[in-house]
This record gives C-alpha cells, sequence and structure tokens, in this order.
C-alpha cells in the first residue's frame, strides 16, 4: 500500500526561476491561464457575450454531468475549461442555438463516446469550432486585435512555467510557421500572429497535452506540423483569422498518434540495436 | 566509465541523515514479511513458538526449496500469520540471546558450494534477477552482476560511509561475486566513493547526478540491458557486506544499516538495527510530531509498514495529511477539474532518464497493455525505476502497482 503523503510540490527550474507547483494544482492552471483572456474578451465584447460564454460552458457540463450519471461515475469539471476556451472564440452576435448545437455535438461525439475527455484524439473545443465551420458556411467567428494577444501571453506562461503545455510543441510550431511563412512569401500569416489567432489555438487547445504528441521528438514535430499547415490552409483557403489555426490545430490533433508511433519505432530501433 | 544522469529529480524532502552510524540494540521484535517476496509458497521449518537461533531456517520456498529464509534473531517465532488467499503476511520474531547457527565456509569456493552456502544462509535472496526482479533460480547464471553501492533516494545513507564501516566484509564478499557469473561484476558508485576494486572481472562504474542515478534499474540500463535471453542480477552494498560477513565468520551478519530521516525525525541520522526490525518500537522516541507516518523505505517507493521491509535500507518519518475543511473542500474542486486519465507531460521525460518514452509507457501500465509496455521497454523496470513517474503525475497513478500488474502478466508468458 502506498502511504497517503502530503502533496509535495515539484521543483521546476525554468532558467532563472525556480518555484514549487503543486501536483493536484496543475489541472486548475488552463482555467487560471484563460482567464486574462476571459477578462479582455469580456470587457471587448460586451454583455452579449456573456450569455455566450454561459451557453458555451452550460452545454459542456450539462452533457459531462448527464454521462457521469449514467455511468455512475464522479462528476467532472474540467467542461468549465472546455467551454470556456471555445467561448473565448466567438463573436457576441453568435445564435445561441448554434453554439448549443456545436457544443453539444463536440462533446457527445468529440469527447463522450471515446468514454470522456483525455480519452478522445481531438480537444473538444476544437472540434466545436470546426462543427461550426462546416456546418455554416459564412460564419464570422470572433474578431480579435492585438489587445487580445497580448493577453494569451500571461497564461502561456504560466502553463510552460508549471510544464503543463511543452515548450517543445511551442518551439516547434515557431519554426515551422516561420520557415513555411519566409519560403512561401505569405504576409498574411503574419498577420495572423498580431490578432492572436493562431497563438490562441495553440497555447490552449494545440498544446493541451491530452490531445498532443506525448514524446518530447514527439512534441517537436507535432508543433512543426501545427506551424506548417496554419500557413499551407491560410494560402489555400484564403481563411482569415481563426479558420487556418483551427483546422491546422484539429488535422494536427489527429495526427498525433502517428507522430508518437514513429517515435516509438525509433525508440524500438535503438533498444534492439543496444541489446544487440 | 563514468556515467552523468542528467534528468531525474532530487525532491528536497526535510530531515537528511546525520551521515554517523549509531548502534541501536534494545529491539525485541522483529519479522520477515510476505510481501517482500513476490510468487512466495512458503514450507515451514518452524512452529508458532518455536524457539530459533539467528541464522536458522524459518522456511522454504515449496517452489524452489533450495532457497532458504532465515531468521535473523535469536528467540522465538510468536507469530506467523497470512493474509488475503492465505499468502504469508509476516512471521513475527522475539529476540532473545546472542546465540548464532554455524555454517560450513568451504575451504576452496566454487560457484556450486557458494551458491549452496548462500541459498542456506538465505542469503541467495539477497540476489534479485532482471527482467522482473525477482530472487534468481539458483541454478542459473546471469550474463553480469551489478553491486549498487550507492544510493540516491531522498533522505538515503550515504553508501561509502556504511560500506568504510566494514570495509573488509565488502571486500571478502565482492571478491567471491565474479563466481556466479561468467560476465563481469559491476560495481556502481559515486564519483568520490573510495573503494578499492580488485579483481579481473570487477569492473568500477561511476554514476552522478540526480536520483535515480543510484538505482539498479538506471545502472542495468546503460551497462547491461536486461532482456529475458540475457538476464542481469543485482545486489546491494549491505548484501555483499553481510556476504563478506559470512565468509569471514561462519555466520549471518544479523545487523543492517539504515538511514532514518524525513520530516517527521527528531534526530534524523544513520542506524544498525536488527533486519525486519519493528518500526513502531524503533521510532517511539524518535518522532518529532504526533501522530507520524512510519514509512519502511523511502519517500518515493516506501510503504506504510510495521517492520522493516528485506531491501528497504531507510525509514522515513512523515506528517500525517491535514484533514481541515477549507483545505479538502479546495482539494475536491481541483480533483474535479482533473480527468481521470494520463495526462503526459514533459515532466515526466524530465524525471526518466533511461531511453524510455514516459508518456507512451504510463499509458500502456494505466490500461494494462503488457505487449505494448514489453515494446518499450517494461521488462528493464522495476517498481522503484518509475516511482517518479508516480510523484510528479497529476492522476494519482501508482505506477509500480500497474508496472508489476504487467510484469506478472509477461512472467506468466515467459
Amino acid at each position: 500500500m502506498m502511504a497517503d503523503i502530503a502533496p509535495l510540490g515539484l521543483l521546476h527550474r525554468t532558467g532563472l526561476v525556480t518555484f514549487k507547483v503543486n501536483a493536484s494544482f496543475l489541472p486548475a492552471a488552463e482555467l487560471i491561464a484563460l482567464l486574462p483572456v476571459a477578462v479582455v474578451a469580456l470587457l471587448q465584447r460586451g454583455l452579449l457575450w456573456v450569455f455566450v460564454l454561459i451557453t458555451a460552458i452550460a452545454t459542456t457540463l450539462v452533457w459531462q454531468i448527464v454521462f457521469s450519471l449514467v455511468r455512475k461515475k464522479p462528476i467532472p469539471l474540467d467542461g468549465l475549461a472546455t467551454g470556456l476556451a471555445f467561448a473565448l472564440v466567438l463573436p457576441p452576435e453568435i445564435a445561441l442555438w448554434q453554439v448549443m448545437l456545436a457544443q453539444s455535438f463536440a462533446t457527445i461525439a468529440g469527447e463522450q463516446v471515446f468514454g470522456g475527455r483525455g480519452y478522445s484524439f481531438v480537444h473538444p473545443a476544437i472540434f466545436a469550432l470546426a462543427f461550426l465551420l462546416f456546418s455554416f458556411p459564412g460564419l464570422q467567428l470572433a474578431h480579435t486585435n492585438t489587445v487580445f494577444a497580448l493577453s494569451i501571453i500571461p497564461g502561456a506562461i504560466l502553463l510552460l512555467a508549471v510544464r503543463y503545455a511543452s515548450w517543445r510543441a511551442i518551439v516547434g510550431a515557431a519554426i515551422g510557421f516561420g520557415l513555411c511563412a519566409f519560403l512561401l512569401g505569405a504576409d498574411s500569416a503574419w498577420q495572423a500572429l498580431a490578432t492572436g489567432s493562431v497563438l490562441f489555438i495553440l497555447v490552449f487547445l494545440v498544446c493541451d497535452p491530452l490531445v498532443s504528441a506525448s514524446t518530447n521528438l514527439g512534441r517537436l514535430c507535432y508543433g512543426f506540423l501545427f506551424g506548417i499547415l496554419c500557413v499551407l490552409l491560410k494560402g489555400a483557403a484564403g481563411a482569415e483569422g481563426f479558420e487556418a489555426a483551427i483546422f491546422g490545430g484539429l488535422l494536427t490533433m489527429v495526427f498525433a498518434p502517428l507522430v508518437d508511433q514513429a517515435v516509438i519505432a525509433i525508440n524500438q530501433a535503438m533498444r534492439r540495436r543496444r541489446h544487440g | 566509465m563514468k556515467h552523468s544522469i542528467k534528468r531525474g529529480l532530487d525532491i528536497g524532502l526535510t530531515g537528511s541523515p546525520r551521515q554517523e552510524i549509531q548502534n541501536i540494540t534494545f529491539i525485541y521484535s522483529s519479522a520477515l514479511l510476505g510481501s517482500d517476496y513476490l510468487d512466495l509458497r512458503p514450507e515451514f521449518r518452524v512452529d508458532q513458538g518455536s524457539q530459533v537461533v539467528a541464522g536458522q531456517t524459518l522456511f522454504v520456498d515449496r517452489k524452489r526449496p533450495d532457497i532458504h529464509f532465515v531468521s535473523p534473531v535469536t528467540g522465538s517465532v510468536a507469530a506467523i500469520t497470512r493474509g488475503h488467499r492465505r499468502r504469508l503476511d509476516a512471521v513475527v520474531l522475539s529476540a532473545e540471546g546472542d546465540a548464532k547457527q554455524e555454517f560450513a565456509v568451504p575451504g576452496a569456493l566454487d560457484r556450486v558450494n557458494l551458491t549452496s552456502l548462500m541459498c542456506e544462509s538465505g542469503l541467495w535472496t539477497a540476489l534479485r534477477a532482471r527482467p522482473f526482479d525477482v530472487i534468481p533460480d539458483p541454478g542459473t547464471t546471469p550474463f553480469a552482476i551489478f553491486v549498487t553501492a550507492m544510493e540516491s533516494k531522498p533522505n538515503a545513507a550515504d553508501a561509502s560511509v556504511v560500506i568504510a564501516s566494514a570495509q573488509a566484509e565488502f571486500d571478502r564478499g565482492l571478491a567471491v561475486l565474479p563466481l556466479l557469473t561468467n560476465g563481469e561484476v559491476h560495481v556502481c558508485h559515486r564519483p568520490a566513493a573510495p573503494l578499492s576494486l580488485q579483481g579481473d572481472r570487477i569492473k568500477p562504474a561511476i554514476f552522478d547526478g540526480p536520483h535515480p542515478s543510484g538505482l539498479p534499474g538506471t545502472h542495468i540500463h546503460f551497462i547491461a540491458p536486461a532482456s529475458i535471453e540475457r538476464p542481469v542480477w543485482h545486489i546491494g552494498y549491505q548484501d555483499v557486506i553481510a556476504l563478506g560477513h559470512l565468509l569471514g565468520t561462519g555466520t549471518i551478519k544479523a545487523d543492517k544499516v539504515i538511514a532514518l530521516g524525513g520530516p517527521g525525525a527528531k534526530e534524523p541520522r544513520l542506524l544498525r538495527v536488527t533486519p525486519g526490525v519493528d518500526l513502531d518500537e524503533l521510532v517511539q522516541n524518535e518522532v518529532s510530531i504526533e501522530d507520524a507516518e512510519v514509512l519502511s523505505g523511502s519517500i518515493l517507493a516506501g510503504k506504510q509498514a510495521r517492520y522493516l521491509g528485506r531491501y528497504d535500507t531507510q525509514v522515513t518519518l512523515l506528517k500525517r495529511k491535514s484533514q481541515n475543511e477549507i483545505g479538502s473542500t479546495l482539494a475536491r474542486f481541483l480533483k474535479a477539474l482533473q480527468t481521470p486519465t494520463i495526462v503526459p507531460l514533459e515532466t515526466h521525460d524530465a524525471v526518466m532518464p533511461l531511453g524510455i518514452l514516459a508518456g507512451p509507457l504510463m499509458r500502456a501500465l494505466a490500461v494494462g497493455d503488457a505487449e505494448t509496455a514489453k515494446r518499450l521497454g517494461c521488462l528493464e523496470l522495476c517498481e522503484d525505476d518509475v516511482a517518479l513517474l508516480s510523484h510528479v503525475c497529476p492522476s494519482g497513478n501508482h505506477y509500480g502497482h500497474l508496472l508489476r500488474n504487467v510484469l506478472n502478466e509477461l512472467k506468466e508468458q515467459a
């Protein structure tokens, strides 16, 4: 039997800073990281957006509670972060039934049929966004600006500091994005950086450890793939703002298990050589 | 050869022991624990109430009757307790007197008579074979033998202090280990350890860096990775000393050194105690806090226990988890935010220095996928090697237990 010990806290060394993070705090990190962005969105989009936010969160939680009751499992609260992340990409004028429909579909088909959050291979929020874009052509997502982009940074720093988000995935994405945009001369891609759309999808959805690659080399390749796809899709579809990042993120998540399998194959080959 | 381990974690637990050995002689109770030996089906040679002397066989393994389990003390068998499905729980002994059973040490040692001497004196149980980390069959020979002459667990003893206190016995024990293998005997130690190694098949290996740099699993992985075709054995430095003592005196070494430490320890230091010592009795006057938790082993892989484990060389005293209202409400909220699945983080990779992919391994262990776990290298590991993963994982999974389940499944197939 393992002793029931008081949580010790982990020591993380991130360059100059050494601080203690409690392991049980990690699940809350994502929610806390989203808060500055939520405050900016609230100020920019007004009271109407609050209804969108409440609808998104409530829809997620209702389905999670229904499935938890059916499965006789404890009721999870991770839908708070999922619903919040989803709502942050939505404009205040969107019809609430569309929000409800997209989030219901994402929670059921993108999460609960797999057994719940963490068992699925895509982030339910990106699933909901992709569903919206496919189902309602011409639908406008939120218009964001530099203030929105800047508000992502504190959360990004927090998630990197507690190592919830992988710095390898972010570095990979930066290399992929920069390289691809430079080689293709895609000037419009750089604008996506200023509006924060790529950064938001990258930090809060693509870097979610439950859907990203689970090996160090895999994380680098995974981020790289996202960076490339963002630029390519932007060029191909003429997609604005969030669209390229959403479809890029969705595709990247689908490829994450394949990336991991490749890394495992390399690891296995190395082990076979060592064992002789 | 020097191996610098970069990844790993020293968790910085308070109460690290003063590296001076104090003898403790007032403890009257000790025990052999069934949980220390996997797959053990004992065949008893004594009954409850029997008088025993130190070194006398208490029971043998029914499946491998050559392997004896002996009493560490002279006295009587106070209790034999059984647990789930009549598995052996503990053989409790009360000490009285200091007679010792004499073993005939052959003049010229070879593989056969050394093996039977170690088996009869109970010292064969000091050896463990990888894969699976179980006591090896006496008839087999390993590809290599690893002597773990260092520690890296939180608040462990400095192995070189303990070895220095019995240098001649350590050297004598080490000198005969090459008899048991056709390969090499790797003595793994810290950079500054003052060991003088002689013998043509005895090789020093220096390991440096944070925990788990001192675990046999780490040493084996970097020097001679174990597989079913190429099993290797490992033995701790204290058991090498015990072997040297047996060869020198013909009697078992009825004591071992443990590190007493942790935040609940009044005076953290090294203690020389009876193997299997009664921890309740030992720590009676050692705790600085009320209601402390007593672990046999380190905070990472130790167990709450009444008696010291066979392979444990430390005792950790911890504060019991506080149960205040605000704390538990917050904890419940945080628990609800957390997904019940594995969250593979870079933190996991950062504490796994071996060439083993932490994230995929954790997932395979959590779902009990033995084939994938084997593909990912789990045969090289034991509970200690994945203890840091459990420590840093927010999921609260106990990867040691999960690994053992998978290893048991693979062992049945092998």
